[in-house]
């Protein structure tokens, strides 16, 4: 059998074997590093007796392990190509971890925005609340009193907070807006899956309420 | 090299060009790089190394500096393989990359480049030795006389149906085919003979190989 494949690589030194023989030859070469000697051998034998100027040096081991990692179609003109390129190629395209990291990286802030998303939309009460400042309400107002207000149950606000009146009934609107909207999707909800509804108030809380980030 | 000697080896070339004219093996293998097969580039490279890296070394005498500069070239190779269209010959193609990779090599370093390039049409064999000396460490120009010798003892030691097939071969650069027709025996017999002349001659050189590897 071995001899057999050595005949098959003596008759590829002279182009006289069939493309079957060829793959079985790069297999065993790939396989068999004394294979890959005797094709050396073999090939200088010719260049002996051809006199050729040959120098006795491997550096075929060099140029393979230089090529580890580069795609076949990474193509280039040769000119184009720097002398750091040969030994330290670089590969044009991303390296893999670097594309599983961005993936992942992705996927996080995804998963980190939704959530985000979805605290604002059950803390957008005391959010608003947060937006007035305590001590620019009236001295006299209590707690209760000022919820009321923000509320918009008393459609009166002390002139010193620091948002309009005509932004405060918008926000309120839509506040109202979006707690309507919930009711029907609660609604709703009870008859689907219950991992199905926060999903669904999640988005239709940006959408659908006109509110703008 | 005398005059004469030169003579019977540009004789021996031109007869080995009528080979180089068919790299029947060259193609073969850089079909299969072509479609992605790196081993098939790893047997051009061993088989070529010798050759390019003398090339080399008569542009750049250090021979350290020359096995980088070879490796760039073949490195070089490799990423322009796919769009090698096979006009040209492997080799003939590889010599020119070989050639631009030293020029540049030379120039990137402040050094001049040789006024005159080793002509292409000598370039397979070297046979001309044009104006630039094959520089070599002493340990080298040993080793390949010494290869020389092993080389074409073995040859005469060969039994002379054997001799006859890989001289036909190597130096007439005849196919199997015209080799079975020369002497005439079946092309499956021709094949054997190359096989076993090969496998004895590089039986013998083998252990100067492996001794300065």
């Amino acid at each position: 059998m071995k001899d057999r494949i050595n005949e098959s690589l003596s008759a590829l030194c002279d182009g006289e074997c069939d493309e079957l023989e060829l793959r079985r030859v790069l297999n065993y070469v790939s396989n068999d590093p004394e294979m890959r000697d005797r094709w050396n051998r073999y090939n200088l034998i010719g260049a002996v007796m051809r006199e050729e100027s040959a120098r006795v040096s491997d550096i075929s081991r060099g140029v393979m392990q230089a090529l580890d990692g580069m795609p076949v179609d990474d193509v280039a003109a040769p000119e184009q190509q720097s002398s750091a390129l040969a030994t330290h190629p670089v590969r044009r395209n991303a390296p893999d971890w670097l594309v599983s990291g961005a993936v992942a990286a992705s996927v996080t802030l995804a998963v980190l925005f939704g959530a985000r998303i979805m605290n604002d939309v059950t803390s957008a009460p005391s959010m608003m609340m947060a937006a007035t400042p305590v001590q620019q309400v009236g001295e006299g107002a209590s707690v209760s009193e000022q919820r009321i207000e923000i509320d918009g149950r008393s459609g009166q606000l002390p002139a010193t907070v620091g948002v309009t009146t005509d932004e405060l009934r918008v926000a309120q609107e839509t506040l109202e807006q979006y707690v309507r909207d919930q009711s029907g999707q609660n609604a709703a909800a009870a008859s689907v899956p219950a991992q199905v509804a926060p999903y669904a108030r999640v988005a239709n809380f940006g959408r659908d309420t006109g509110v703008k980030e | 090299m005398n005059n004469s000697q030169n003579a019977a080896v540009k004789q021996r070339t031109d007869a080995g060009n009528q080979m180089t004219d068919q790299p029947a093996s060259d193609q073969q293998l850089v079909v299969r790089v072509q479609k992605g097969d790196r081993r098939a580039f790893d047997l051009l490279v061993v088989k070529y190394q010798h050759r390019i890296l003398a090339l080399v070394g008569r542009f750049i005498a250090d021979h350290a500096e020359a096995q980088d500069v070879t490796q760039e070239a073949f490195i070089k190779a490799y990423r322009a393989l796919p769009s090698f269209r096979g006009d040209s010959q492997f080799y003939t193609w590889m010599y020119r990359i070989a050639v631009n990779t030293a020029k540049n090599h030379l120039i990137s370093r402040g050094r001049k480049t040789p006024t005159q390039d080793i002509d292409l049409d000598d370039a397979a064999f070297f046979a001309d030795e044009a104006n630039m000396k094959d520089v070599d460490t002493p340990d080298g120009l040993l080793q390949r006389d010494q290869l020389r010798e092993v080389v074409f003892a073995a040859i005469e030691e060969l039994p002379e149906e054997l001799r006859r097939a890989v001289t036909l071969r190597e130096l007439e650069g005849l196919s199997y085919e015209e080799i079975a027709e020369a002497m005439n025996c079946p092309i499956g017999t021709v094949r054997s003979r190359i096989f076993r002349a090969r496998e004895a001659i590089e039986k013998k050189m083998r252990p100067l190989l492996s001794a300065t590897a």
